[in-house]
């Protein structure tokens, strides 16, 4: 039945089907369009403006607005702050990746090896990802405070405890275990659908020609999810060092001094509290370059030896 | 026989050994939350005890309607303006995303044009663009429409999101080519068909979608924070957070806010689990 019907459609006259296809073209591009007129307006301009304003002197008090060619990026070279707060986002985005990849690799191998209870593991971990970042800081400001629970905790053990945000070498390691606090459940469900496309056959063959567990572990499991590994790596990388809300809510804006000063904050003080705008977005433009840099460097190291 | 005992016991080691760690793992997770929501009822005697108490003696609900009540700074506001706020501009704009985004995924996955290819890549490309570098832009495209200030500033700009497009072309790809013949024969327009049949047939991805978008939208901090600067027009976490500046030394207060603004995403979370793990696990939706 359905092929009499094919073969009659193509019996048709040829005009018949060429405006036909006219018609299904015009229909594409009309439910394209209004996506196409937001994508335009709202994220194709902003990229574009993005790379003008790098090159800009833009003042928004005093409402100058001349091209200045690499003055800016001149300007970026000797302003200490970038750097200092470059440094603290490389740093903090180094410790929450490592961290967060090792917590959520191991929950994932334990879910995975276990089906008594997984749902409800399962759910518990991953829902802190749910939440805002404000909650987040607010919650764990008054954990990590002095007279906070997790002091509490250590003084049952008979420890005094630390002044976690207010001490210049703890508050960046603080604010990594907050974050990994916050969101290792979603690398964790990333790893455990990698470890459930592992098929089974492999696990047995290892083992049947004497693989340990620690073997089966370094040379079937993770070289068989290193696709998933690069991809959290990169993005969870590309994501925490644009580090912001945690050093806003919970350090006030970066403190103790400017120890966890991060890149995004100064971006955002000099163009949402001095309107330096031009020279803003240089700083975004060349965090933009330090990411890309970073993210093609992890592809190389990660992606090198991708054949069995 | 004796390394075959032994290898049960090794198992049944090992098991308890990945209980033990999960367990660990899920208290880390819980404990916070426990402690967050005891003193949210515990009243302010209690929570200056030290040692920390966890379970409150008294349990009230005074914390709670403190800030429900108290009007804040000279504006007459309470927390219920900005509850309703973000549930506004969140609603909103999650349904403008879901219509735009599922029209445009249907384009990519059912209908022929030229230049489709090429305009799909393009379009994809955007997602390399890190947010920090959108950020000044968009603020002074906002400015420029007189947008500061406006909700229209939140509502709008999530519209054009490629992830949506991606998510749903993905889906109608997979829907059998059979069932819009039908509806072809049946003289069904284009819009018909996508109304009528795919957009029925994807009720899972569009709830889906509509999920994260939501949850996107609600948790956003940055944008709000940089668009919105009088108190009327806030959502709620950066009113939280403002708010909660002025009663940083009323931890029941801090807590009860805590507990306010996260009880909506956590009941979402809860109800919705099952297709928001699966998402996620399916397509690495939800990463920050």
């Amino acid at each position: 039945m359905t092929s009499r019907l094919a073969a009659g459609a193509g019996d048709k006259p040829s005009n018949w089907t060429l405006t036909n296809k006219r018609r299904e073209a015009i229909a594409g591009y009309l439910f394209l369009a209004p996506y196409l007129f937001f994508f335009l307006v709202f994220l194709a301009g902003p990229v574009i403006s993005a790379f003008v304003t790098a090159f800009v002197e833009w003042e928004l008090l005093r409402g100058t607005y001349r091209f200045i060619g690499l003055e800016n990026f001149q300007l970026i070279m000797e302003d200490d702050l970038f750097w200092i707060a470059m440094g603290n986002s490389l740093y903090f985005a180094t410790m929450t990746t490592v961290g967060n990849v090792i917590v959520a690799l191991c929950a994932s191998l334990a879910l995975k090896s276990i089906r008594l209870g997984h749902t409800v593991f399962r759910v518990i971990m991953y829902a802190p990802v749910v939440l805002s970042i404000s909650v987040i800081g607010i919650i764990f400001s008054r954990l990590l405070a002095p007279f906070g629970l997790l002091n509490a905790g250590l003084e049952l053990f008979g420890h005094n405890g630390f002044n976690y945000l207010a001490d210049p070498n703890l508050v960046l390691p603080s604010l990594s275990l907050t974050t990994i606090w916050w969101g290792f459940g979603f690398p964790m469900l990333i790893f455990l659908a990698a470890l459930y496309a592992v098929p089974e056959t492999l696990y047995e063959a290892a083992r049947i020609d004497g693989a340990g567990r620690r073997q089966i572990l370094w040379r079937v499991t993770l070289p068989l999810i290193r696709p998933a590994l690069l991809f959290i790596i990169v993005t969870q990388f590309i994501g925490h060092i644009q580090v912001f809300g945690q050093s806003y809510i919970m350090t006030n804006g970066g403190g103790p001094g400017y120890s966890s000063y991060t890149i995004v904050l100064h971006i955002y003080r000099n163009a949402f509290s001095y309107y330096h705008m031009g020279y803003a977005g240089a700083m975004a433009l060349t965090l933009g370059v330090v990411m890309f840099v970073f993210a093609l460097a992890q592809f190389r190291l990660l992606g090198r030896y991708t054949e069995y | 026989m004796r390394s075959d005992t032994r290898n049960i016991w090794n198992k049944r080691l090992s098991t308890a050994a990945t209980y033990a760690f999960l367990t660990l793992l899920m208290l880390i997770v819980l404990f916070p939350t426990v402690w967050v929501v005891g003193q949210a009822f515990m009243p302010e005697e209690q929570i200056l005890k030290w040692p920390i108490q966890i379970i409150p003696s008294e349990p009230t609900l005074d914390n709670f309607i403190e800030i429900f009540t108290t009007k804040m700074s000279r504006q007459e506001l309470s927390l219920f303006r900005w509850l309703f706020n973000s549930l506004y501009v969140t609603t909103i704009s999650t349904i403008g995303v879901l219509l735009v985004t599922s029209m445009a995924g249907y384009a990519f996955a059912r209908l022929r044009f030229p230049g489709k290819n090429l305009l799909f890549f393009s379009l994809g490309a955007s997602f390399l663009v890190p947010g920090v570098m959108l950020l000044i832009p968009s603020f002074m495209l906002m400015r420029a429409l007189g947008w500061i200030d406006t909700h229209h500033a939140l509502i709008w700009p999530p519209l054009a999101g490629f992830f949506g497009v991606f998510f749903m072309r993905q889906f109608f790809l997979a829907i059998p080519r059979e069932l819009a013949e039908a509806a072809v024969i049946d003289g069904a327009s284009a819009f018909g068909i996508y109304w009528r049949v795919f957009l029925p047939l994807s009720r899972p991805a569009v709830a889906t979608l509509g999920i994260f978008t939501f949850l996107f939208i609600w948790n956003d901090f940055t944008w709000p924070l940089v668009v919105l600067n009088s108190d009327e027009m806030r959502t709620l976490p950066v009113g939280l957070v403002v708010f909660l500046g002025e009663y940083w030394s009323y931890q029941g207060i801090v807590m009860a806010g805590a507990v306010v603004s996260s009880a909506p995403v956590l009941i979402v979370y809860i109800i919705f689990q099952r297709q928001i793990t699966r998402a996620v696990m399916a397509t690495g939706f939800g990463g920050r």
